[in-house]
């Protein structure tokens, strides 16, 4: 319940968030982040994660910095029963950053998609139904952006990430990234007219 | 820059224009506003109207309470495209959601709560009247394609102790339409397909017959909608094609279902529909018009290839058609007319064969009784057997000044809606090759209702608008089935413990309602709604069977614009407990999916549009039920957990031009 009110507030706030206006110049910003899953409850009795990875790719727009990612990660089984996986999140993003600072700026957003759990390491899985499971998932997003030069970002953030299987997952991330920016080209400047 | 400033203030005039049309029982819904929600199928459009009384089993089809409760009184809805009654429905269920017009081609949306007449078509339930829109000049295209998921998968957590059934994606809905206009005359091509898988568990568990795994519904339909405008006047056609069940797409083969209240179980099907309408208003004289309406619908039901248990076909054949004549007479506008319905049921498989004519002739009268009031006096008369009856309702309209309305209306009405019920057709001989044919008591005795209507409406400025409004309501000689409906863990079906017929059942209800219009900013539009309805009748099963409506009911929402690019809104609803007495037995112990009492509802739905290239390419988000309450509409029906929607819109206007 605690949760459903947290998103609740967070989709109420939606609107504020956003009305602050972008610059004019557009640009599309690539990323390529590492990922490590840090909290520990009843999920973690069944599986522990390693590492993992993504990327991500975003353009500026009014309503700032809308795009997609993809990051996969892999959870080992602890009890023998049942099954390891990767996880593969595929999510849209939405990031809104505020200048805190020449070169710091403070990030908040979401992303929301589906995450799917790609069982892989036991003979008895027969069918292709059996050896996915897809769930809709949200995340929360915060976070420091570090200006390296004109061009360069590092990322540092924390994720809440909710999946919605009947069980409830929750997971938290520590995620550190780079980030090129380019000028978009001026095709996708009308795109996003 | 200058496209996109032209493309900014035309979101923003849309906007503006937005309105919740509402006075006594009409509603209408502006495209403005439809663009707001996620539209998947237009059945969407429930979700922002609390005004109706309606229940689903599954979230795909709908159906009023009223139709379902007094078996001598149907009472569903009726739908009506661009001013033509269409027929449109398997038996007396329609269902919204597969009516064949794209969502993105719809100009506005007119709903009616009856009874009343509407340009002579009656209807004691729900009427709704899609309005399409005139196609921009030269070609245009429209592609869309919205697909969903309800959440609460197992997961990984399939190979543990908390393993739970699957449930799966709800679409994918697609959409194409190819437009051409000039001056004057239009022609829109529509095709449309669904895919509506049947996984819940309520329904599974009490179909044993049918295998729903993997067997989603798929439907397809083409149509055509051609408008024209001439010196003779307004003419318009649509005829559309459908099939459900049969895969046109793909292998998988699925039926569709209909949900048979007086056996408490669904009924898997497939269906091949053909409907044929035009819509003429030729101007006879610059102050009289001929209004000539035609529909023929050709609906065939056959039994699903899944399911052995009801063998049976079941063939409709209507035609309608409208004459009217619309003039005045010194201060009086009147439209005056005649339409003729004949409807044919046929069983290849057992020779039934019934045919019948159900003409009627109606009026409406509107006149300046007195300075600022103007009296509407409507009335309709129906001749054919059990379908006969008549509608006269009085209604004045007092505009006190620019803030202040106030309106009255009294109806009676002996006149139902045409009577095509499962309970009729076995009435009529028709049989299936089960036990079925025998269970169901039916009754034809007259029923008849009086309404009583005061509404007053207040606009203390441009930009709000308050109205309430107090109607009662008397039935008279209604006919309930009190059935007993219990589930068999022996057989896994839900079985008829007991059903008794009460004739003359009478009773009143009361109702009041309250709502408010609020535009904040340019930006920002809000809209309460609130309803009281309760029995008022000494009589017991009157009172029990109006537990199925919610005393209380709220309804919240909120459109926000912050950018011309980008639309948000947020609905909150609220219902207070229902109960079917005919359930009152249905919960056993342990078990999750059947409730004689359901309980308050609180739903909170979202979503977002944002919108690319010059509002060509429009990308959908919403999130249904977000607070991932159970809500469950009917005592057997399906519980609809958190879903998540996306949809993808291609609007290419006038791309060719000649």
């Amino acid at each position: 319940m605690k949760n459903n009110i947290c998103l609740l507030v967070f989709f109420l706030f939606f609107p504020a968030l956003v009305i602050v206006a972008q610059s004019e110049d557009r640009t599309i910003s690539l990323s390529i982040n590492a990922a490590y899953n840090y909290n520990e409850n009843e999920f973690h009795d069944y599986w522990n994660s390693t590492p993992g990875a993504g990327f991500e790719l975003s353009f500026e727009d009014d309503v700032g910095e809308i795009g997609a990612g993809l990051r996969l990660m892999r959870f080992n089984k602890i009890v023998e029963s049942t099954k390891s996986f990767y996880g593969v999140d595929y999510y849209f993003l939405y990031r809104h950053y505020f200048s805190i600072h020449r070169k710091i700026d403070f990030v908040a957003g979401f992303d929301f998609g589906i995450f799917e759990f790609r069982f892989d390491d036991d003979v008895d899985i027969k069918t292709l139904a059996e050896r996915f499971e897809r769930e809709f998932a949200i995340k929360l997003v915060t976070g420091m952006s570090f200006s390296l030069s004109e061009s360069w970002k590092a990322e540092l953030t924390t994720a809440y990430n909710h999946i919605y299987t009947r069980k409830k997952i929750e997971l938290f991330y520590l995620s550190v990234g780079i980030t090129k920016t380019f000028s978009a080209p001026a095709w996708l400047k009308e795109l996003f007219e | 820059m200058k496209r996109f400033l032209l493309f900014s203030i035309l979101n923003l005039t849309l906007f503006l224009n937005m309105t919740f049309s509402q006075s006594n029982n009409r509603i209408v819904l502006k495209s403005s506003e439809l663009e707001f929600l996620i539209i998947k199928s237009i059945s969407d459009i429930y979700t922002i109207l609390p005004h109706l009384d309606l229940y689903t089993i599954d979230g795909y089809r709908h159906t009023t309470l009223l139709n379902s409760l007094y078996n001598n009184a149907p009472s569903d809805i009726v739908l009506l495209i661009n001013g033509t009654k269409t027929h449109y429905g398997v038996w007396n269920k329609t269902n919204l959601s597969q009516f064949p017009v794209n969502p993105s081609a719809i100009d506005s949306i007119i709903i009616y709560t009856g009874p009343l007449l509407y340009n002579g078509v009656f209807t004691s339930g729900v009427l709704i009247d899609i309005i399409t829109k005139v196609p921009a000049e030269g070609i245009s295209f429209n592609f869309s394609y919205a697909t969903g998921n309800e959440t609460g998968d197992p997961g990984p957590y399939r190979y543990t102790k908390f393993d739970s059934e699957n449930v799966d994606q709800l679409g994918p809905y697609t959409f194409f339409s190819g437009q051409y206009g000039k001056k004057n005359f239009g022609l829109v091509y529509n095709l449309m397909h669904h895919i509506i898988p049947s996984t819940d568990m309520s329904i599974i568990k009490r179909s044993p017959g049918y295998n729903f795994y993997n067997h989603q519904l798929q439907y397809i339909n083409s149509s055509i909608i051609i408008s024209d405008i001439s010196e003779l006047g307004k003419h318009e056609l649509f005829a559309s094609y459908s099939m459900s069940g049969d895969a046109v797409l793909g292998s998988i083969y699925g039926a569709d279902l209909i949900y048979i209240d007086e056996l408490s179980r669904e009924l898997p099907y497939q269906n091949k529909n053909f409907i044929l309408t035009s819509g003429n208003l030729i101007e006879i004289s610059p102050d009289a018009d001929l209004l000539v309406n035609l529909n023929l619908n050709y609906n065939s039901v056959n039994q699903s290839k899944l399911s052995d248990e009801f063998q049976f076909n079941s063939d409709d054949l209507w035609l309608y058609s409208k004459v009217g004549y619309q003039s005045s007479l010194g201060a009086i506008n009147y439209l005056a007319g005649t339409s003729f319905t004949y409807h044919n049921m046929q069983n290849k498989l057992t020779d039934f064969n019934y045919s019948r004519s159900i003409p009627s002739v109606f009026t409406s009268l509107t006149a300046e009784s007195i300075k600022n009031m103007t009296t509407r006096i409507d009335a309709v008369l129906r001749f054919g057997g059990n379908s006969s009856g008549m509608f006269i309702c009085i209604n004045n309209e007092l505009i006190i000044n620019e803030e202040h309305q106030i309106s009255f209306s009294v109806s009676y009405d002996s006149l139902f809606n045409i009577q095509n019920s499962f309970g009729y057709r076995i009435g009529k001989g028709y049989t299936f090759n089960n036990e079925y044919s025998t269970v169901i008591n039916s009754s034809h005795s007259e029923a008849s209702q009086t309404s009583l209507n005061l509404n007053y409406s207040f606009y203390p400025d441009k930009s709000t608008s308050i109205a309430a409004g107090i109607n009662f309501s008397r039935y008279h000689n209604f006919s309930f089935n009190l059935n007993d409906f219990v589930f068999s863990p022996e057989y896994n079906e839900i079985v008829n413990a007991q059903s008794e017929l009460f004739e003359g059942v009478n009773g009143w209800t009361g109702e009041f309602n309250f709502s408010i219009t609020n535009k904040i900013s340019k930006k920002l539009l809000q809209k309460l709604y609130y309803r009281y309805i309760s029995a008022i009748s000494d009589n017991e099963i009157f009172e029990d069977a109006m537990k199925r409506f919610p005393r209380h009911r709220l309804f919240y929402s909120i459109y926000y614009l912050p950018f011309s690019d980008l639309s948000v809104y947020m609905t909150i609803n609220y219902s207070s407990a229902k109960e079917w007495i005919e359930y009152r037995n249905i919960t056993s112990e342990g078990d999750e999916y059947y409730n004689s009492r359901l309980n308050n509802l609180f739903l909170i739905n979202c979503g977002a549009t944002k919108t690319f290239w010059s509002n060509r390419i429009k990308i959908s988000a919403a999130v249904e039920n977000l607070l991932n309450t159970k809500i469950q509409h009917h005592p057997v029906g399906g519980s609809f957990d958190l879903t998540f929607f996306i949809k993808a819109e291609v609007d290419l206007q006038s791309i060719i031009r000649f």
